[in-house]
């Protein structure tokens, strides 16, 4: 057996680490993606916890209070976080 | 493209860090409550295949806490720089919970990335310093209630619950004194 040819057993053991591996990359990828979308869902349709009555509010109203700096220092978005 | 769809956009990597945060809390308490169940020999599955489970949710933790703090430094609505995400203390937002979830992330990445150096920190050396991961792993679970966006979501507690409690009462289990068993007479 060459150096280079792992015992069989050994060669096993390694694809199934291999193969848990990928799957739990797989499975946080995925879990990832499923979060993304129903925070970004929850964005849009104005159910953001942080921004509340939506962002397409905030958008609009921030191109309409412009004389008034400190009103403007509250559209952070996470200003208004976990409540 | 509509005012929601812009406005949306601007939060993209705000909507990217939010959602690795939750897959880093998810994975590490996973990883937390199979490491317990491990240490317990509560499980009769193949070891290798535990602990290369119990490796693989570390793995996918530590890669979630990385994209959950640098997604933060590429948002231009919160603004903060790279040493703000990885230095506590140096931000302005919520320093308290913001510096916990930065030195929890640290902590988390530095103690699970020692399990590749055990042999040079000696095995019973690195069985001491792992133990402290579960320490760790409370104060991450703080930092996400405290400062959390979504903490007040049922969604995100139920989710949360799912993998904290098991973890969190094998946890208790592993720190009860010892019950006494009754002696025969």
């Amino acid at each position: 057996m060459t150096p280079s040819s792992p015992h069989p057993a050994l060669a096993a053991r390694r694809a199934r680490v291999r193969r848990l591996r990928a799957r739990v990359a797989a499975g946080a990828i995925a879990l990832f993606l499923a979060l993304f979308a129903g925070l970004y869902v929850q964005m849009a349709t104005g159910h953001d916890p942080a921004l509340g009555a939506g962002s397409a509010q905030v958008a609009t109203t921030s191109t309409t209070t412009t004389t008034d700096d400190s009103s403007q220092q509250d559209a952070t978005p996470m200003t208004t976080a976990a409540s | 493209m509509t005012a929601a769809a812009v406005a949306t956009g601007e939060h993209l990597f705000w909507l990217t860090s939010r959602a690795a945060g939750i897959v880093a809390l998810l994975a590490s308490s996973a990883s937390v409550g199979l490491g317990l169940l491990m240490a317990g020999r509560m499980l009769r599955r193949r070891g290798l295949d535990l602990r290369s489970l119990h490796e693989a949710l570390s793995l996918a933790a530590m890669a979630a806490i990385v994209v959950h703090a640098g997604a933060l430094v590429f948002d231009g609505y919160v603004n903060l720089s790279v040493a703000g995400v990885t230095i506590p203390f140096l931000g302005d937002y919520r320093p308290l919970w913001t510096s916990l979830g930065i030195a929890c992330g640290w902590a988390l990445i530095a103690l699970g990335l020692s399990y590749y150096w055990r042999a040079r920190i000696g095995v019973a050396r690195w069985r001491a310093l792992h133990r402290w991961t579960a320490l760790v792993w409370v104060l991450s679970i703080a930092h996400a209630l405290g400062e959390g966006t979504d903490a007040g979501r049922l969604w995100f507690l139920a989710s949360l619950a799912i993998v904290v409690v098991p973890a969190a009462v094998l946890l208790g289990l592993r720190h009860a004194p010892p019950t006494p068993t009754p002696t025969q007479r």
